[in-house]
């Protein structure tokens, strides 16, 4: 009887589904956990604070202050160098990888296997054994059979940006490989069954079937390298510091450095707020340019 | 964290020593106290059946607070010190948020200088002076000057040596430089003529590991020292506005700019780290000719390379004197000391615990043997006399350096406000990378004046 009331509301929509009172436990952690900091980081931005004793209302210096240093900008556009590189870098070497491992065979689930290895270690330790590989003086890079190759890689302001972008692909693409990998299983094999009875060759069913229905995979992925490169921290801190002088400082290295090292709150926090901003605007202009909102199906029709 | 584990685990099991039950019964609630005890349960006012409290963190030295801390709580059952430690990284972060946040232990560890002077500021920490009375006015008089300075403020201590000293020495390969034909140099302009010398051998003159920034620090004590004497520092560490316009300071950012023209320094020194080991190796491998360092470099090379050092090859001499300068050459720069503070917002029975603990326990006869026996030197009277007993010639050769000294300036990321070690750090980074001139390093330094 309670099943065919049940049925009936649903038709009829005079039941809108569980009461609202269930997502009250993960709203409340969100609101403490997440809007009353944000908030608390605006607020901080308007103070002098040191992190002792209590802060003191400063008004719009520390923004003043932010957005007419110099170093400000630098570091926003080092982000958003390694932001795009790491783009260009990750995604065609991760869809590609991703592709090939989606398909059976011994020899590819052992590759496989060993190549998810970096996704296991965590940034700092990538950073450690960069930094001891790529060491000058008793690195690997220091071996003199290696060339054009044995230099110093990191100590110098032509390279150290590109070396930080190889880095962290190498340690982040396992990752975006495994989002690509899954997708590509999704894709139903009766499009291939189809695309090859009618005589269409691997190049053209990558470009006519694999591509297009790897959409969505395409707009997580790039997403989630986007907005997350706005976050690496860790990987770089441990790796250069943010040097040689501010060739790799980017804006959350930046962050941490005014906030905990400088120990000066206000100026961090309006930096935090700017950084932000920014990946909340970046996150919204993607999922509205690729429509990822409308949530709309790949597969109708199949 | 597992360091501060098995700390606890030592100190409990030498507590309980009935058997072997009741041992590993300690070291359970010994490993269920490490994942539970934050700054709350150790108490900020010795609660959690603690007197007091204690924070240090994980160094060569760190053998010496746990045996200090063992044999008071031996000596006072009921009177027990809780003594975490844990370690160096990102320690300065949390000490700064317990403090303010009032969740402090009895005993802090710092180093003193522009961080302390913030405590002080803000009332977080006690007056040792005044809370040692008195009737344990020896606490200070045990160490030797120039250890205390960087903890005295206002005319009173406000922090306890614990450690050794690290003063600035340079460093150098006595088999290189006897092949290369050159002796010791006293003066800036012997330096560069050694440098020369190096740079026609095809070796390094100077080992530097400038991704560290911190190694930077000490050529622009030593030269605004050597140049303008202690007075220039002390100027700019009272914020006086015009301090870092100092013309001393400018010579010296020249005379850094100028030996990094020479080919002082390797092209790959902004890649090279301290903590990789890898400076120290330059020099005992015979790649560099010499090294500027804290005075620990010895300790580290010695336990990299024994043999190098039992060869005699390691020698030492203090930063050169500059010619026509005011400063004294006898005057020394790195870190006098790591110390305990007393934080104010503990109850006056831990303060008072802590108190009786420092004067019966720290820098000791046993404690000084102890540092002294680690290859180590204590700022402490009494390890003049030790020193030349134990016939160490490096540890007597510190030891009479910082005595003798007139001056001890801290190291510099320590002695200014975190804000102002946070740009000089980058500004000597771009110093040393030639990307500013000595003028624009003045002004980025000036800009930071107040802050």
């Amino acid at each position: 009887m309670s099943a065919s009331n049940n049925s009936h509301d649903a038709r009829t929509g005079t039941n809108a589904g569980p009461s609202p009172w269930f997502i009250a436990p993960a709203l409340v952690l969100f609101v403490v956990f997440a809007i009353v900091p944000l908030f608390g980081a605006v607020i901080l931005s308007l103070t002098k604070w040191d992190g002792l004793g209590s802060p003191e209302w400063t008004g719009m210096t520390n923004w003043r202050a932010v957005l007419t240093d110099p170093v400000t900008w630098t570091t926003i556009r080092l982000s958003l160098i390694v932001m795009v590189g790491s783009w260009v870098v990750q995604t065609p070497l991760s869809l590609l990888l991703g592709v090939w491992a989606a398909r059976e065979g011994r020899t590819r689930a052992v590759v496989t296997t060993v190549y998810f290895l970096p996704l296991l270690l965590s940034s700092a330790a990538v950073g450690l054994t960069f930094k001891n590989l790529l060491d000058p003086n008793f690195g690997m890079t220091a071996m003199q059979w290696l060339g054009p190759l044995s230099r110093n890689w990191l100590g110098d302001r032509g390279t150290v940006l590109t070396v930080v972008i190889f880095i962290v692909a190498w340690h982040f693409v396992p990752l975006h490989t495994l989002l690509y990998q899954a997708g590509a299983r999704q894709v139903p094999k009766s499009l291939y069954e189809a695309a090859s009875c009618d005589g269409a060759g691997g190049l053209r069913m990558f470009f006519q079937i694999t591509l297009p229905q790897l959409k969505y995979t395409i707009v997580t992925s790039s997403t989630l390298m986007l907005v997350g490169s706005l976050t690496y921290f860790d990987l770089i801190f441990v790796l250069t510091a943010g040097g040689p002088g501010y060739a790799t400082r980017i804006l959350p290295l930046h962050m941490y450095l005014t906030g905990f090292q400088a120990a000066d709150m206000g100026r961090a926090s309006a930096i935090a707020t700017l950084l932000a901003t920014l990946g909340l605007m970046l996150s919204l202009t993607l999922t509205r340019v690729t429509g990822f909102t409308r949530m709309e199906s790949q597969q109708e029709g199949i | 964290m597992s360091i501060r584990c098995q700390h606890m685990l030592s100190r409990r099991g030498l507590l309980k020593t009935s058997g072997v039950v009741v041992g590993s019964a300690a070291m359970v609630s010994a490993l269920a106290a490490c994942s539970s005890s934050g700054p709350n349960s150790s108490g900020a006012g010795g609660s959690g059946g603690f007197a007091a409290s204690a924070w240090a963190i994980q160094s060569s030295q760190s053998d010496s607070y746990v045996a200090a801390v063992d044999r008071w709580n031996q000596a006072h059952p009921d009177e027990v010190i809780d003594l975490q430690v844990m370690p160096d990284n990102g320690y300065k972060d949390k000490v700064r948020v317990a403090l303010g946040a009032g969740q402090a232990p009895t005993l802090v560890y710092g180093w003193g200088g522009g961080g302390l002077r913030d405590y002080v500021e803000q009332g977080l920490v006690d007056s040792i002076t005044r809370l040692a009375g008195t009737e344990h006015a020896g606490i200070a008089e045990r160490y030797l000057e120039a250890t205390l300075g960087a903890a005295t403020i206002d005319g009173e201590l406000y922090g306890v040596p614990i450690g050794n000293m690290q003063p600035v020495v340079v460093l150098y390969n006595k088999e290189v430089f006897s092949t290369m034909g050159a002796e010791a140099p006293q003066t800036w302009d012997e330096l560069l003529a050694v440098v020369a010398k190096a740079k026609s051998a095809n070796i390094t003159p100077i080992a530097l590991a400038g991704q560290s920034k911190w190694p930077h620090l000490p050529y622009l004590a030593y030269l605004v020292d050597r140049i303008g004497g202690p007075e220039v520092f002390a100027r700019i560490e009272a914020d006086e506005a015009d301090g870092w316009s100092d013309p001393a300071v400018l010579e010296a950012a020249q005379k850094i700019q100028e030996l990094v023209q020479v080919g002082a320094f390797a092209d790959d020194a902004s890649a090279t780290s301290y903590e990789s080991g890898a400076a120290d190796a330059l020099l005992y491998t015979g790649k560099a000719a010499m090294l500027v360092m804290l005075s620990n470099a010895y300790s580290n090379i010695a336990q990299a390379s024994p043999q190098f050092v039992e060869s005699g090859n390691l020698g030492y001499f203090p930063f050169p004197a500059v010619e026509g300068g005011k400063g004294d050459p006898k005057d020394v720069t790195g870190n006098p000391s790591a110390y305990w503070y007393i934080s104010s917002a503990s109850t006056d029975a831990a303060k008072d615990v802590a108190i009786r603990f420092l004067d019966e326990q720290v820098m000791n006869d046993q404690y000084v043997d102890e540092i002294i026996g680690r290859a180590s030197v204590p700022g402490a009277v009494s390890a003049g006399d030790k020193l030349a007993a134990a016939d160490d010639p490096f540890a007597s050769y510190v030891f009479e350096l910082v005595n003798e000294a007139p001056a001890f300036q801290l190291s510099l990321d320590q002695a200014l406000t975190p804000v102002q070690g946070e740009a000089l750090n980058t500004a000597l980074d771009q110093l040393f990378l030639l990307e500013i001139t000595p003028q624009e390093f003045v002004d980025t330094m000036t800009a930071t004046v107040g802050k």
